[in-house]
């Protein structure tokens, strides 16, 4: 099996897109089979060593950076198992990228409907995250298409776990108290009465095993899509339309407020003057008479309403959307900040109340503070960002994002809807789960990971798990 | 000013695969698209009637699905849209094609400007906006990069592989351009409804007064021969080491082959 110690090499494996620093390792292994996964996880286990799985390393939340012991790097498992055109099924392994799988699925006219915007992403990282994509809103995260993964534990035991088995409750014999809400979430480890035992190692962020399989759930690709771009006067329109719209047969349902368009606008001149929102949204059969008619009741221009109905033009209307993140991204790196930013999603009918609540805080302070909202609003699911202009606003950014958790926690939402917890929330999580919870969380994790290795420092700080 | 700009329905060539048996296209289950250079030609003429006023008229020949193609056209902002199909129009080259297209605009425009894409990209021959001007008898300029029109005559840039040329030419004439010249734009919702519901005109060989000895396969002259994929070419050498090292392996290398 290739063991490296060379520290050049070892560089590349300490990063990903959160710019969390300070990650160390003592050296990094590439296993080309699970045999040789198995005798890396009982090495590890019987000297006490770290061991920290490596993915695509496009996480946000400092998931995949070691700090001390081994690095467990998937990269070398990388073939695609089986597509099954019958069953509409694909078994892949974890590094497997979801780009790679998209390329075999095309020819086949099948589509593997999660889509977390990184397409480098490893399909074993998005199910260790949980990851979610603007298609979310119709097909739900990655745990709705994955029917089976296979786990090597840190023990050196292997098991299969399949859906539909194995109750979670039924494997851990402590009482949990927690429950995860019923909503967007990939916070913590999912678990409530009913929960599939699946479901749990599912944005379980590599904690409790490494996934070494994946089987996935398929469907035919859709080609009579069209994607249209309309701009408000008001965020209020937008709001009111989006909800309108919400029950109709569409696919993505995103949302930017004013000043995302403002962000926007040095690239996208053409974005209308004077908008106050935006709503981009995806949408398979529905009829454009009836549409046009529900914009104009919203006051759009439909003059002014993008419409991509070829592969070009909803590319261009993808990219407008991608551009977002890139633009605010940028933002931060000019002011020399790291990125403060919500991943909160709560129940549809709270979702006024925590915009509101979002509006009231962000112009409440004095400062410089910038920020943006933008993101999933069909799951009530919005990005704030904050870009703190000057040493001032730091305090300001931090303790702002910190009420926006306590707020959506206070009406059953969650601190983290799609990016997981990582290194870098785990202050957001206590105050979802309370202290309770997060024991609870750690009794799981010494449950299935007796030796307390895998993924040290990842949901809950490693000091617990003394 | 009146702009008459022509299009052809292309296959999506990101979309097309080719039979490695005859190395031709397979056409079957490809989406069709206005060829991408056309869609430039179309955005210019919008961009000048914006700034000049006027009428955009777009013109296609091909079969009754290149209707799909004109809808476009009207989504993103076109006045009129026409489509020249007759059976009798099968097998056309470039030389009939520009025939055909050259009496359609002659029967249908008071043209003061008439676009074209450099080419179109499943053909790549260059040859029909030329062609047009030819029949019309009128100037041409090809590779448009910009185009300023000034009353009764355009300056135009060209891009040309080493420098850009700077043309004047009398209107009316026809232009072809190039893909930098502009970014398509995004239809708009209103536009699209309006291209749902338009009856698209179509007008025979008869209609548009063509001579039928030099339409369709009778009136081409050309002959295909032969089709095949070029030889692919030879894979480039990665050199790697210290930037000394490279150097001096890249001057040995280009001095073996005497290049310096
Ligand atoms: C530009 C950009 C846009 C993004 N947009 C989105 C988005 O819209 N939605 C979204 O949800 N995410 C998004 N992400 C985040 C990212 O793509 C996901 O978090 C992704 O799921 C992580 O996959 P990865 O292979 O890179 O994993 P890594 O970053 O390498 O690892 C992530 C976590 O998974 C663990 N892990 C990886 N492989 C395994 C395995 N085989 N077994 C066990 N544990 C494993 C790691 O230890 C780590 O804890 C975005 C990222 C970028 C850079």
């Amino acid at each position: 099996m290739l063991k490296k110690t060379d520290p050049a090499v070892i560089q590349s494996y300490l990063e990903d897109s959160s710019n969390l620093s300070g990650g160390f390792a003592d050296g990094l292994f590439l296993p080309e089979n699970e045999k040789e996964i198995i005798e890396i996880t009982k090495e590890c286990s019987s000297k006490a060593i770290p061991l920290t799985t490596s993915g695509g390393t496009t996480g946000t939340t400092g998931g995949c950076i070691p700090f001390g012991g081994w690095i467990l790097g998937t990269e070398k498992l990388n073939k695609i198992i089986d597509i099954n055109q019958k069953s509409k099924t694909a078994i892949v392994q974890p590094a497997v990228t979801l780009d790679a799988l998209d390329i075999e699925l095309k020819k086949l006219n099948l589509l593997y409907p999660p889509d977390p915007t990184e397409a480098t992403a490893f399909i074993g990282g998005t199910a260790a995250t949980n990851a979610s994509g603007s298609r979310s809103f119709k097909f739900g995260a990655t745990r709705n298409w994955i029917k089976r993964i296979k786990v090597i534990f840190s023990t050196g035991e292997t098991q299969n776990i399949e859906r539909g088995k194995l109750l979670a409750s039924k494997q851990i014999h402590n009482n949990l108290s927690y429950k995860t809400p019923n909503i967007k979430t990939s916070a913590g480890y999912y678990y409530n009465d009913n929960s599939d035992l699946i479901d749990l190692f599912i944005g379980s962020e590599g904690t409790l095993g490494i996934i070494t399989e994946i089987e996935v759930n398929l469907i035919n690709r859709f080609h009579d899509t069209f994607d249209i771009i309309a701009f408000f006067k008001t965020e209020k329109d937008a709001v009111d339309f989006a909800e309108q719209i919400k029950t109709s047969d569409i696919l993505t349902l995103e949302f930017f407020d004013h000043n995302s368009l403002g962000l926007l606008r040095p690239a996208y001149p053409q974005i209308p003057e004077n908008s106050g929102a935006a709503v981009y949204f995806e949408a398979e059969a529905l009829e454009l008479d009836q549409l046009a008619q529900m914009l104009e009741k919203h006051n759009v221009k439909l003059e002014e309403s993008w419409l991509g109905t070829n592969d070009k033009q909803k590319e261009e209307l993808r990219k407008f959307r991608h551009a977002m993140p890139e633009h605010i991204n940028e933002e931060f790196k000019k002011h020399n900040t790291i990125k403060y930013a919500s991943d909160i999603a709560v129940p549809d009918d709270k979702f006024r109340e925590m915009l509101n609540y979002y509006n009231s805080q962000l112009t409440s302070h004095n400062s410089q503070l910038f920020w943006v909202k933008f993101g999933h609003i069909g799951q009530n699911h919005l990005h704030v960002n904050l870009v703190p202009k000057t040493q001032n606003d730091i305090p300001i950014a931090k303790e702002t994002i910190l009420k926006f958790v306590k707020k959506a926690v206070s009406l059953g939402g969650t601190c983290s809807a799609e990016h997981g917890i990582g290194k870098i929330k785990h202050e957001y999580l206590q105050e979802m789960f309370g202290l309770k919870g997060i024991s609870e969380m750690v009794k799981i994790k010494k449950h299935f990971d007796p030796s307390r290795i895998l993924n040290q420092g990842n949901i809950f700080p490693r000091e617990l798990l003394k | 000013m009146e702009i008459a700009v022509c299009i052809k329905q292309v296959p999506d060539t990101a979309e097309v695969r080719i039979n490695p048996e005859t190395n031709t296209l397979i056409r079957e289950g490809v989406p069709s698209i206005v060829n991408p250079f056309d869609e430039n030609a179309v955005e210019e003429a919008l961009r000048l009637r914006e700034k000049h006023g006027g009428k955009v008229t777009i013109i296609t020949m091909g079969p009754p699905q290149a209707i799909e193609a004109l809808k476009q056209t009207i989504a993103m902002g076109a006045d009129e849209v026409y489509l020249i199909s007759d059976r009798a129009f099968a097998g056309s080259d470039t030389w009939a094609t520009s025939y055909t297209l050259a009496c359609a605009i002659k029967k249908l425009v008071a043209y003061d400007l008439i676009l074209c894409g450099k080419q179109a990209i499943d053909g790549d021959t260059a040859q029909v906006g030329p062609g047009i001007a030819e029949w019309l008898s009128i100037p041409q300029v090809t590779f448009a990069v910009k185009i300023e029109v000034d009353g009764k005559k355009a300056k135009v840039e060209r891009l040309l592989e080493e420098v850009n040329e700077i043309v004047e030419v009398p209107l009316p004439a026809v232009i072809t351009v190039v893909k930098q010249i502009n970014e398509p734009r995004i239809p708009s919702l209103k536009g699209m409804l309006k291209a749902k519901k338009a009856e698209i005109k179509t007008l025979s060989a008869q209609d548009v007064d063509a001579d039928q000895t030099i339409t369709g396969l009778k009136g081409s002259p050309t002959r295909v021969v032969k089709i095949f994929a070029p030889p692919v070419k030879g894979g480039g050498e990665i050199i790697e080491g210290s930037t000394d090292e490279v150097v001096s392996s890249l001057t040995q290398k280009l001095r073996e082959r005497k290049i310096i």
